[in-house]
């Protein structure tokens, strides 16, 4: 009977035994599958970003913030970029493996060292200013700089920094993230050199041909042949598209890259309509439309000559393409502020689904009249563009079909407040009489 | 008679501004490049200089800067003739004394006799 007993017991308590193994086996199977996701990294994570730059807990298994802080540490390490941690001082509180390559330094060399060591001698200055705005909280974003490698060649980086607080909220340091951005920099300038090459390549015979086709018709190389007249006239007006298109394409671009530069000078617009109106004048006699202007006295406007007038030129010339008969008349208005230029003509009008797509790029409205002169499809985006820029617009004001069009074209008067002068990139407002 | 130097290395454009300032009564020199264009502002004097930008040997840019601070060519009106179109070198030239920006692909020959002519006459 005790035996019974005791070999009852003693099962139990082998099976007891053997499930308790196995539930621990278990367990320590799973502990280190569980923990390898996260803690390995930080086992391989020698700068120490996290433990440097933030208050420290003692870890613990089941402490959340401690598998965030791991999880943390594992996306500043594997980054490409340079995440640097500094104390308020400018010393070196971490480095990861993105500043190891990207400054040369391993994280032992770096840590403690004055952050200085990847300023450039010429950009030491830089350091307190940087200093100070951190201590008093400001974060800084993408500050386009340059800083050295440990074998002082030059890095062109984009720099954002940012204030580290204590639990107390009290800024006891800062993390900067480098981006190296040498090759986007050297994009950028193969890009602006090949276009401004080609536009040069472009233009060189293409003002040759335009010069040589004028000095033909004025008599240059001898009385001119009356049969040339018409295919001399052609390639002329050829040439002027092809010059447009160049030059279309190149105010595009720039002011895709924003490097479209404005000179601000105060004028008069009816100069310019005066300037233009010559330019068309062969185009209107051709097509025996009067040309018009109903003068006004009007103050000047400030803005940039030369695109003022090529918007005045692409209104204009668009409004005689697109009539058959009768005039176009330019009237002005203006107020304070603003001075509007009212180009109307006695066209073919614009049909009402045509209308919202005018002013996108590479649109062509179908010419119903006889003349076949076509375009870019630029036009009136690059003056849509342009005019804005210049604190101003182009719009369509009215349509009718087989009765006409109204544009207008406003512009900041010169007693205005300028146009939004940040939003320009401007160079200089230059002398008016200087410029040609 | 006024003597105009042409500097400019395109062989087309050259004859064709040449052709044109002859026929509008000017004398002309001309130079292929900025060196020889130095040269011939050192030995022909003329009265009145276009200058091309981009150019082998020594650009117009590189001649205007000499050309500048020369107490004996300084004196000599120059004008830029280019296909370069950007407003900043523009302002920056009329700024530091060139007498006028004038763009081939804007302007006919005539054109640019005419500016020249006025330039000379009225300073």
């Amino acid at each position: 009977m005790i035996y019974s007993f005791f070999i009852f017991f003693g099962i139990i308590f082998v099976i007891a035994l053997v499930v308790l193994i196995i539930i621990n086996s278990r367990k320590a199977e799973e502990r280190p599958e569980s923990i390898s996701k996260v803690r390995d990294p930080v086992k391989n994570y020698q700068p120490n970003f996290i433990e440097e730059s933030l208050p420290v807990e003692a870890p613990a298994m089941n402490n959340p913030r401690s598998e965030n802080k791991s999880f943390i540490a594992s996306i500043v390490d594997s980054a490409d970029d340079a995440i640097i941690g500094k104390s308020l001082d400018g010393r070196i509180t971490s480095w990861n493996r993105g500043a190891e390559k990207l400054y040369g330094y391993p994280a032992d060399q770096a840590i403690g060292q004055p952050v200085s060591i990847i300023f450039p001698p010429e950009l030491k200055d830089d350091l307190p200013k940087i200093l100070s705005r951190i201590k008093k909280g400001e974060h800084i974003k993408h500050y386009q700089t340059v800083r050295m490698d440990n074998t002082g060649r030059r890095i062109a980086v984009s720099i954002t920094i940012s204030p580290v607080t204590d639990e107390k909220g009290e800024i006891i340091g800062a993390t900067a993230i480098d981006r190296d951005i040498t090759q986007e920099m050297e994009l950028d300038r193969l890009k602006d050199e090949f276009i401004s090459l080609t536009s040069h390549a472009l233009r060189t015979p293409l003002s040759a041909i335009k010069g040589l086709i004028s000095m033909i018709y004025q008599g240059d190389y001898g009385p001119m042949n009356k049969n040339l007249e018409k295919p001399l006239s052609n390639i002329s007006i050829s040439t002027e598209r092809l010059i447009q298109l160049v030059n279309d394409l190149l105010n595009i671009s720039k002011i895709q890259t924003g490097k479209l530069e404005f000179v601000l000078t105060v004028f008069s617009v009816e100069k310019s309509i005066s300037k233009v109106f010559k330019l068309l004048e062969p185009l209107a006699k051709e097509s025996k439309i009067e040309l018009k202007l109903a003068a006004n006295k009007l103050p000047d406007v400030q803005a940039d000559i030369e695109k003022t007038e090529e918007i005045l030129n692409n209104l204009l010339s668009n409004a005689l393409k697109f009539t058959n008969k009768g005039s176009v008349e330019v009237s002005l208005q203006h107020n304070n502020d603003l001075i509007w230029v009212i180009v109307r003509d006695t066209g073919v009008g614009i049909a009402e689904k045509d209308r919202s797509k005018l002013f996108r790029r590479f649109v062509q409205i179908a010419n119903p009249t006889s003349k076949h002169i076509t375009g870019t499809g630029l036009g009136l985006y690059l003056s849509k563009m342009l005019a804005q820029k210049m604190g101003g617009d182009v719009w369509l004001a009215a349509s009718e079909l087989k009765k006409g069009s109204t544009f207008v074209f406003s512009l900041p008067s010169a007693g205005s407040k300028p146009a939004d002068e940040a939003k320009l990139n401007l160079v200089k407002k230059v002398n008016n009489s200087k410029l040609i | 008679m006024n003597k105009i130097l042409i500097i400019e290395d395109d062989q087309i454009l050259v004859q064709m501004y040449e052709t044109k300032f002859k026929h509008a009564g000017f004398e002309v020199e001309t130079a292929l490049d900025g060196v020889t264009g130095l040269e011939k502002m050192r030995t022909d004097k003329p009265d009145f200089v276009l200058l091309d930008i981009v150019m082998p040997k020594l650009s117009g840019k590189d001649l205007f800067e000499k050309v500048r601070f020369d107490p004996e060519l300084q004196k000599i009106p120059i004008a830029i003739l280019t296909n370069v179109d950007n407003p900043k070198e523009q302002a920056e030239y009329l700024n530091k004394g060139a007498v006028g920006y004038f763009k081939k692909s804007v302007l006919t020959p005539a054109q640019v006799v005419e500016e020249v002519r006025n330039i000379l006459i009225h300073g």
